[in-house]
């Protein structure tokens, strides 16, 4: 009897002791592997106690393939981590080649900790990818391991809205470009060298555009007035008719418009044959591609188009006499006149990162790119290394240094940034750009001119919005528009080349509603209401 | 009075067993035969048969997240899908037209230029004939189309020799054309080395007692030459049309454009521009299944053609 | 040698001077990319790749530098250089047994293995299967896993059985008389009877090791061990124009490469093709002598 009840005293005191010990334990959330000393109560300052390590996957940025063979032999890597206090493990293939390497991981299931892709081209986006059960739902955590990038949301709110998934869910870390100067990289750019010659001012509207080439083909027979590929023409004059210079735009009151059902659009082609047919166009831009163009106008061979590339025509011709490529703004109708529905978003177009559901230390990861939003991790990851790469001046803004701009070991801005700056290769931190670090890397006058010249375009009214489709949406969706973009593509250009007549764009509308392009059309519109409820 | 079957030879008696006795019969006879060829066959069925159930991927809704297992079934959807398309007879026309121009502009050319190679008196100027001409092979298509679209543009090299002044690839007529010279050109030297090869295993002894019986050069080729390599050019045709379906999409993206998608868009580059080459493997495991079908029905077609008249069979 | 007819000397005029032709405009795209890799990348770039091209535009090794300037260059020809010693003998050596096999008639299943082997080549799993299997044999990450999968291509095994099946049974039957297994058939009697399609063999089987990325690209993660073309392939996409959407700061020399780089890349993967391509062609070009065959 005695025994008995010794053994159940005991028993007794061990099953307390056992509860106590458990509830003692109540910091352990499911997914935080961290010791407490991280979170709640205590300030929280960085550098991340407990030296972590997490996986990472995203492509190697090509200016640091060229020098090294991984983002962690860079200084400004070494920096980060030693600021946050985490180390990464990189998988980083070639650029180029990140598509079929990611397939394969998610075909295998070893996703990393941070993956970096461009995942709104992922079919289904990244509700898909949290159905799946690949990625991690943050939205609960961020208010409480994301303060500074929380505190940027609530700042900017439109940037808030693009980066929030249909239910307000936040799924991933953005990239983010700040300012005009960084959603202005590429315009209508032409042979200033020959504007002189034809006496003629630089053109504002695409009727002055016209006189310009008239007058380019009289000198020189022999030179394309107006060359690029299809999609380079479009952008060039398409944006002038208000409708926007690809398929879909949402118009001022957020109605969605597919492009070649709408009046303005038919005036683009028609206008556009008129100038083919006058030889304005170059003959043979149905055939080319970006490399093709290049060759074009470096060869002295065409006298205007659109693009980024005017650097590389200048470089080619540095001893060529006069030869100078400079920017304008996309034209418009009428003088003065800004360009609607061409703008682009901060959020987006470049990879950007989420956290997969193999990551256990999901605070950590958390912390460690929320550093990069904080004011000094902000300055850091733009400029570099104080001293190293960047001073600050009297004005109190940040200059890059001459290691920078004029390395002595004869490297160009473009790869010497590459060691210092984020900003510039977009990786492996997720960071909001700052706009004068791209101001600052374009030293020539041409350069700046040229950003301030095509960032000068209307931002009220931008290009398509990020929005998401559901799955179900996604694969009708493709599935119409593959067809109607064949369809649209090769009639466009045969209108143009005038292989097909300008009489039968009735028949061309009617076809579009004949392949269902208003169901597309209100698939879109449905996740357009989503995107501006968010 | 039955009658009985004369009995000469196995074969007689063998159709009257059944199929078990049959085969033990023939593993016991050639057993060295099956044993040499085992791995081989170990060797197929691990590394084509195995994974072979990745073609059940057509019939699903495939996310790489869930697996070949765990993904949606959905039947004969994918295959709708791809069938409905607007453009699924004008795909399937250009893929064959330019396939099978390919081929049998590829064919009389690969065998013409061994067997003019053959006919060289000079060895030395024959083997640097045949050093150069594959050369071609080696360089990237991407270069490769490069040069052609520079010699048939506007004031292109070839457009001016046929007296035009528009660019040729402009032309949907053309694109074929272009196409298969181009292919051609690249790579007749190449795909004649094959014959070459053949043509050395021809008994020597024919074309000598061809001379004394009094026939020229030209009749013994006829004769003895092509006859002699059927068996590799019946054997490669065979083989090769059963690629027909699964023209890539690499030179035909390189050379095309939007004015004439009409007879240049194939299979391949419609699935590309669809951008899902990565992103939907249901849709490219479908179409990719379907070439399969239609080319493997090509090859039995082929083949049973050329066992009536050739007695010349691959299985 | 009997004297030539007319019409016999007549068409050997036609046919050098045809050769002749044939030679110039093949070679003409090769003489090219050699001009083109040894021109100042800038002035490639200023005639626009326009005019058909005599001699190089400048002349710089600019290029070349480029190229082996990234030093996965030599580690991509060791690696491919160790994937053709090794894969090539394992793959004639299965090719050779396996059409062997196939070509003694004496099986009473022949056609249906043929059947089993040929429908591979119109039937795949794909690629994600592909992979999966392969991973699962711990081939992920070797080099092995681009010559074990690969081991036996069912094209040139047809090929291969032809050539077996045309040497006369004759032969085979006096060898088993006199005692000998089969496999000294296959290696002593039937080897040498068809050396020229083996040789054009080692061709495809060596030119297909020595262009091939793909597999590389799924299955070798450290640049240490990519293979030549993956790491070529990987230079041009660096160098290329396509994905710079944003202006650059040339100036450099660097950025005028992506045109010129692609026809050094070109010259620096088939040099050592054309170099080794003469020892092995002596072997199907008609001048060796077919020995007789007599019972």
């Amino acid at each position: 009897m005695k025994r008995r009840i010794l053994a159940l005293c005991i028993a007794l005191i061990l099953a307390v002791s056992f509860a106590a010990g458990c509830t003692g334990n109540s910091n352990s959330k499911p997914n935080s592997g961290t010791t407490s000393n991280s979170s709640q109560s205590a300030e929280f300052s960085y550098p991340i106690p407990g030296n972590h390590t997490l996986t990472y996957f995203g492509k190697l940025h090509k200016n640091v393939a060229q020098q090294t063979s991984s983002y962690a032999d860079l200084p400004i890597t070494k920096l980060w981590f030693e600021k946050t206090g985490v180390t990464l493990e990189f998988n980083t293939p070639a650029e180029g080649m990140e598509k079929e390497q990611l397939n394969i991981l998610l075909a295998g299931g070893n996703y990393t900790d941070i993956m970096v892709y461009s995942w709104l081209s992922y079919s289904g986006g990244l509700n898909k990818l949290l159905k799946d059960g690949v990625i991690q739902d943050i939205t609960s955590h961020m208010g409480e391991w994301m303060p500074n990038l929380s505190k940027y949301y609530a700042d900017h709110p439109d940037v808030d809205r693009q980066v929030k998934d249909d239910s307000s869910r936040y799924l991933c870390i953005p990239f983010l470009k700040q300012g005009r100067a960084l959603l202005s990289t590429q315009g209508p750019n032409y042979r200033q060298d020959l504007l002189k010659e034809t006496g003629l001012e630089p053109p504002q509207t695409l009727d002055e555009w016209e006189a310009v080439f008239v007058k380019i083909k009289e000198l020189h027979p022999d030179i394309a007035p107006l060359t690029g590929t299809y999609n380079d023409i479009c952008r060039f004059c398409q944006p002038a008719y208000g409708v926007s210079d690809t398929s879909w735009f949402v118009d001022n009151t957020k109605t969605v418009r597919f492009a070649s059902l709408e009046d303005g659009f038919k005036q683009f082609i028609t206008r556009m044959a008129d100038w083919y047919s006058r030889g304005l166009i170059d003959s043979n831009f149905a055939t080319y591609d970006v490399t093709t163009v290049n060759n074009v106008m470096s060869s002295g061979m065409g006298f205007a188009t659109y693009g980024s590339s005017m650097d590389k025509y200048n470089a080619a011709n540095v001893d060529n006499g006069d030869y100078l490529v400079v920017a304008e703004r996309t034209p418009g109708l009428k003088p003065e006149e800004r360009v609607t529905y061409v703008a682009q978003y901060e959020f987006g177009s470049n990879p950007f990162a989420v956290i997969s559901t193999k990551c256990t230390e999901v605070e950590v990861a958390m912390r460690m790119y929320d550093w990069a939003f904080s004011p000094e991790g902000y300055r850091t990851l733009n400029w570099g290394i104080e001293g190293e790469s960047f001073t600050i001046h009297d004005d109190g803004l940040e200059y890059y240094t001459d290691l920078i701009l004029h390395n002595p070991d004869g490297l160009s801005t473009a790869q010497a940034l590459a060691w210092y700056v984020m900003a510039g290769i977009k990786g492996p931190a997720m960071l909001a750009q700052d706009e004068r670090y791209m101001i600052q890397y374009y030293s020539q006058p041409i350069q700046v001119e040229a950003l301030q010249r095509w960032g000068d375009k209307d931002y009220e009214f931008r290009g398509f919005p990020p929005v998401s489709l559901t799955d179900d949406e996604t694969s009708e969706f493709v599935a119409l528009m593959a067809d109607i973009d064949t369809y649209v593509e090769s009639m466009c250009v045969k209108f143009i080349l005038g292989q097909e007549p300008l009489s039968n764009w009735d028949n061309y509308v009617q076809t579009l509603k004949n392949m269902n392009i208003q169901r597309a059309i209100d698939i879109q519109q449905a996740a357009v209401n989503r995107y501006y409820a968010r | 009075m039955a009658k009985t079957k004369t009995v000469i030879g196995s074969a007689a008696v063998n159709r009257k067993k059944p199929l078990w006795v049959r085969a033990k019969r023939d593993v016991t006879r050639n057993w060295d035969l099956y044993l040499i060829i085992l791995p081989i066959l170990v060797f197929y069925a691990i590394f084509h048969y195995a994974p072979m159930y990745g073609a059940i991927i057509a019939f699903e809704n495939y996310k790489p997240a869930r697996g070949i297992l765990g993904s949606e079934w959905v039947g004969l959807e994918n295959f709708r899908t791809f069938f409905g398309t607007y453009y699924f007879w004008t795909l399937l026309r250009n893929t064959l037209r330019i396939s099978f121009t390919s081929l049998l502009v590829h064919f009389p050319t690969e065998i013409l230029l061994a067997i003019l190679i053959n006919e060289l008196r000079s060895k030395r100027f024959a083997r640097v004939v045949q050093t150069v001409t594959y050369m071609p092979h080696f360089i990237s298509l991407v270069v490769v189309c490069g040069m052609v679209l520079q010699f048939t543009k506007s004031n292109g090299i070839i457009t001016k020799l046929f007296g035009m002044n528009t660019p040729m690839l402009n032309n949907p007529n053309l694109f074929l054309p272009i196409y298969v010279v181009s292919d051609v050109w690249q790579q007749v030297g190449w795909g004649s080395i094959i014959y070459l090869a053949a043509l050395t295993s021809i008994d020597q002894e024919l074309y000598e007692a061809a001379e004394i019986d009094g026939a020229g050069r030209f009749k013994q080729t006829i004769y003895i030459t092509l006859p002699g390599i059927l068996p590799t050019v019946t054997v490669l045709f065979i083989m090769r049309i059963g690629k027909v379906m699964s023209l890539g999409s690499d030179k035909v993206l390189l050379l095309y454009n939007e004015a004439i998608y009409d007879k240049a868009d194939v299979f391949a580059t419609y699935v590309y521009r669809r951008g899902i080459e990565n992103t939907d493997w249901s849709y490219s495991s479908a179409v990719g299944l379907f070439n399969s079908v239609i080319n493997l029905a090509l090859v039995v077609t082929a083949n049973t053609i050329s066992r009536r008249v050739n007695q010349l069979s691959i299985w | 040698m009997r004297k030539l007819t007319r019409g016999e000397q007549i068409f050997n005029i036609f046919n050098v001077l045809f050769l002749f032709l044939m030679i110039v405009i093949s070679i003409y795209p090769m003489l090219y990319v050699f001009f083109a890799a040894f021109s100042t990348p800038s002035a490639y770039m200023r005639q626009g790749g326009n005019k058909l091209l005599f001699c190089p535009v400048g002349f710089s090794l600019a290029s070349f530098k480029a190229v082996f300037k990234n030093p996965s260059i030599w580690t991509g020809y060791g690696s491919t250089i160790f994937i053709l010693a090794v894969g090539v003998p394992i793959n004639i050596v299965f090719t050779m047994i396996g059409a062997y096999v196939l070509s003694r008639k004496q099986l009473r299943i022949r056609r249906f293995l043929s059947l089993l082997i040929l429908f591979t080549m119109y039937f795949s799993g794909g690629m994600i299967p592909i992979y999966l299997n392969v991973r699962n044999f711990g081939l992920d990450g070797s080099l092995w896993a681009l010559i074990i999968p690969n081991a036996i291509n069912t094209f040139n095994l047809i090929i291969m059985r032809t050539a077996f099946e045309e040497v006369p049974d004759s032969l085979e039957e006096a060898a088993k008389l006199d005692g000998a297994s089969q496999l000294t058939i296959l290696f002593k009697i039937m080897v040498p009877l068809v050396v020229p399609t083996i040789a054009v063999l080692i061709l495809y089987y060596a030119v297909y090791h020595w262009n091939s990325w793909f597999n590389a690209m799924l299955f070798i993660h450290k640049r240490e061990k990519y293979p030549l073309q993956l790491i070529l392939r990987e230079l041009i996409i660096q160098n290329s124009s396509i994905f710079s959407s944003e202006l650059s700061t040339s100036g450099a020399e660097d950025e005028m490469i992506s045109e010129t780089i692609k026809y050094a890349t070109i010259v620096v993967a088939t040099v050592p093709i054309l170099a080794a391509y003469p020892f092995l062609q002596k072997y199907f070009v008609k001048g060796i002598m077919v020995g007789a065959v007599k019972g």
